[in-house]
């Protein structure tokens, strides 16, 4: 059962009096409960195409379906409730709320859901800080973090409120390889416990060890598709 | 606490410097505003108290004639117009319970001759000199030569217009029988020092109802400055009333008195009371038995009758009148407008505001001053606190862009701006109001005195008493909320325009 299907999806930057075309006509199915990697070379699309799948961005042209919702017509509104309930973020530079600590980072998005009662948060919160192997540092603001301690914590947040997907912007790209590798352990056990979808991109090799498909993606177009597995 | 209150709030302590800039503006703004607020209320019960206590009363009376209820500085100059019956209007306010007390006065438009060049006009008070007074409170000073005796004839002329008619006519109006004063000079009049035109005596001219001009020659007695506000109240010189009358074409106290000397002699030696149906139609309903009656002891009191009521018997134009304490002026004006209007009196009762026309219009220059001295800082407050604050939307576009991007909407974003910026507001305006609050009370405990004109008109007076009661203190509030509002207005919109997109691009 695929949760993104992606049809001749085309995205053109405007730059200048040219255009660039940054996707050129993508197509790509993911079932649900993958743990994909998106590899290729740098400007080749992999962002871009990250945005478009999380809503954060608006292709030019094409179908989008992500859990059999066309999001091509979605308003602001019903595409920020979108990614509230069914996509989790995880960023390079792992962007969490400075003046919250870990806990009530990882509570955030949990509150702009209106649907859990304090405690049920508190629970829920708490028991995904224990997930990720950080309550040591529950009540410590991110600046008082380590990287790969921050990292874990934007996994928490990205987790917390059950997303059917995960999406992953070069997570590891400003960890040291040790720590990177420990970051996606960190994500493939929790792909596997909770059957959720991970996607994301990376320029690290050794993501082969734990991805079941590689999609390689070149000039904006889906070149090649490993099966790890 | 929500969250938007808790990131709001632990956003004012980590970004100290924006909140420095931000909280110091509030803060001054606040306090300027504060302040401004007490010297206008301040300001504004001033003058309300010194016009009242020493120039109108709270209420006057003026004929029902009169098209205007500016009666004591109408833009048109025109004439007032005359109250015939001033006897039976003071019978019924004796038995009003509300007024404190009342007293008749006259208003006139006149013209000062100038043998040298065009007359120039000016507005004189008909009064009853010791009376006019002692009612108004002993507001006025006397600066060279003395006030006018009972039963005295002249004029008292005011520092204002001594030097209007010196611009005007170059005269220097001196009282009879004094030296020319020279630090009462003004700085023009000093440089001409040696060829002063002075003047012990003025000619009025006044415009009689019929058209014709009546000249009334005035000595001078006095040279008078009121002491709050004289730049306003002294507009007037104090005539006494007769020659007020006289040069006015009104029917005079002299007048009545020939006429009742030839036609009813007899009665003078009647109760008071009686003395004022002289001018009733009615007058042959008076009981002839009580009334003819040569006694010897009789003619005695004829005198001293004849002194006390004379001047009331002839033409005033205004009834000054001051309520008792705590009396609500509206409904005092209803109660005697209808009192008025029972007794056929032809004249109805105006509050002082009106009465004064522009001279009002004067002190909401000054507020309006005042006023806009306030909305200049707030515009600057909020210019400032709109550029700090879409700076700050600006930096925290990678922090707004993931909450946008985990499933914040805009309006979370909005409510975050808000509250932190209400926070600020309501810590450092708040601060601000209440040092407001103090220095006000300082400065009104002072009690400072001035006898500078210009700086009476902002006191409202010649003490400086600034205050803020409570609707004052509400109105801080308001326009501080209002001001914060308008300033997070912009910084909301920009920080609504960042997108979950423009986090990752940060990245
Ligand atoms: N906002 C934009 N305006 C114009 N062009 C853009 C914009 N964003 C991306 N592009 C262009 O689109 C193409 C794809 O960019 P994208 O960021 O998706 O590449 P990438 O694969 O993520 O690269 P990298 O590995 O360096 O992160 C590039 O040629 C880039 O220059
Ligand atoms: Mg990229």
């Amino acid at each position: 059962m695929s949760i993104v299907l992606l049809k001749d999806v085309r995205k053109d930057y405007p730059l200048g009096k040219t255009t660039v075309h940054a996707l050129q006509g993508v197509e790509l199915d993911i079932s649900t409960g993958s743990f994909i990697s998106i590899v290729g070379p740098s400007g080749s699309g992999k962002t871009t195409l990250l945005n478009i799948i999380g809503c954060v961005d608006q292709a030019t042209t094409g179908s989008i379906t992500i859990d059999d919702q066309d999001v091509s017509r979605m308003t602001d509104n019903q595409l920020t409730d979108l990614r509230l309930f069914k996509i989790g973020f995880i960023f390079q530079s792992f962007n969490l709320i400075p003046v919250l600590n870990v806990l009530e980072n990882v509570e955030f998005p949990l509150l702009l859901m209106k649907k859990y009662t304090s405690k049920e948060i508190r629970k829920k919160a708490e028991e995904m800080i224990e997930h990720v192997r950080i309550t040591e540092q529950i009540s410590q603001r991110p600046s008082e973090l380590s990287g790969g301690q921050r990292q874990r914590v934007a996994i928490a947040r990205a987790l917390v409120t059950s997303p059917r997907i995960v999406l992953a912007d070069e997570p590891t790209a400003n960890l040291d390889s040790e720590t990177g590798a420990q970051i996606l352990s960190l994500m493939k056990r929790i792909n596997e416990q909770n059957n959720v979808t991970f996607i994301f991109s990376t320029h690290d090799p050794d993501v082969l060890k734990y991805a079941n498909d590689v999609i390689k993606i070149r000039d904006g177009k889906v070149i090649e598709r490993i099966k790890c597995q | 606490m929500p969250v938007v209150f808790t990131i709001a709030w632990r956003n004012i302590f980590r970004h100290k410097g924006k909140t420095l800039i931000i909280g110091t503006i509030l803060f001054l703004g606040s306090l300027i505003m504060t302040i401004g607020n007490g010297i206008i209320s301040g300001l504004d019960k001033g003058l309300e108290n010194n016009i009242v206590k020493s120039f109108t009363g709270e209420i006057l009376l003026i004929s029902e004639e009169q098209l205007s209820d500016s009666i004591l500085l109408s833009s048109t100059g025109q004439t007032a117009e005359p109250i015939n019956n001033y006897l039976e209007i003071e019978k019924v306010l004796k038995g009003v319970s509300f007024i404190d007390s009342f007293l008749p006065g006259g208003i006139g438009y006149v013209w000062v001759l100038n043998e040298s060049g065009q007359p120039i006009d000016q507005y004189i008070l008909g009064i009853d000199f010791n009376k006019y007074y002692n009612f108004f409170d002993r507001s006025m000073e006397v600066l060279e030569g003395r006030f006018m005796e009972p039963g005295e004839k002249g004029v008292l002329v005011s520092t204002t217009m001594r030097k209007w008619l010196y611009d005007f006519c170059g005269y220097w109006p001196v009282p009879k029988g004094t030296e020319l004063v020279e630090e009462n000079l003004n700085d023009k009049a000093r440089l001409d020092k040696d060829n002063l035109d002075l003047r012990e005596e003025l000619v009025y001219m006044g415009l009689s109802r019929k058209n014709s001009t009546l000249d009334v020659l005035c000595e001078v007695k006095g040279i008078i400055r009121f002491k709050a506000l004289n730049s306003l109240l002294g507009f007037y010189s104090l005539v006494d009333i007769e020659s007020f009358r006289e040069c006015m074409g009104y029917f005079t106290a002299q007048d009545a008195e020939s006429n009742i000397s030839n036609e009813y002699h007899n009665l003078l030696s009647l109760e008071d009371e009686k003395i004022s149906n002289i001018f009733d139609e009615q007058l042959s309903e008076i009981d002839n038995n009580e009334t003819i009656n040569f006694d010897q002891s009789l003619f005695k009191r004829k005198e001293k009758v004849k002194k006390t009521l004379d001047l009331d018997a002839g033409v005033y134009n205004m009834v000054y009148i001051k309520l008792k304490p705590d009396q609500d002026i509206k409904d005092a004006l209803n109660k005697l407008n209808i009192l008025l209007k029972d007794n056929n009196l032809a004249v109805r009762a105006v509050p002082w505001n009106k009465a004064v026309g522009m001279l009002g219009q004067i002190a909401m220059i000054m507020k309006g001053a005042l006023f806009l001295f306030v909305a200049f800082i707030f515009f600057v407050a909020v210019i400032i606190i709109m550029n700090t604050l879409s700076m700050a939307a600006m930096e925290r576009v990678s922090e707004i862009g993931m909450m946008r991007a985990v499933g914040a909407g805009k309006w979370f974003v909005s409510r975050m701006f808000l509250a932190e910026t209400f926070v600020q507001s309501a810590t450092f305006g708040g601060l601000g109001i209440f040092v407001g609050i103090v220095v006000i009370n300082i400065l009104a405990s002072l009690k400072l005195t001035t006898k500078n004109e210009i700086l009476q008109i902002f006191y409202g007076g010649d003490i400086f008493h600034p205050v803020l009661d409570s609707g004052d203190i509400f109105l801080c509030i308001i326009q501080l909320a209002f001001v914060t509002f308008i300033a997070v207005i912009y910084p909301i919109i920009v920080a609504r325009r960042i997108s979950a997109l423009d986090a990752i691009a940060r990245d």
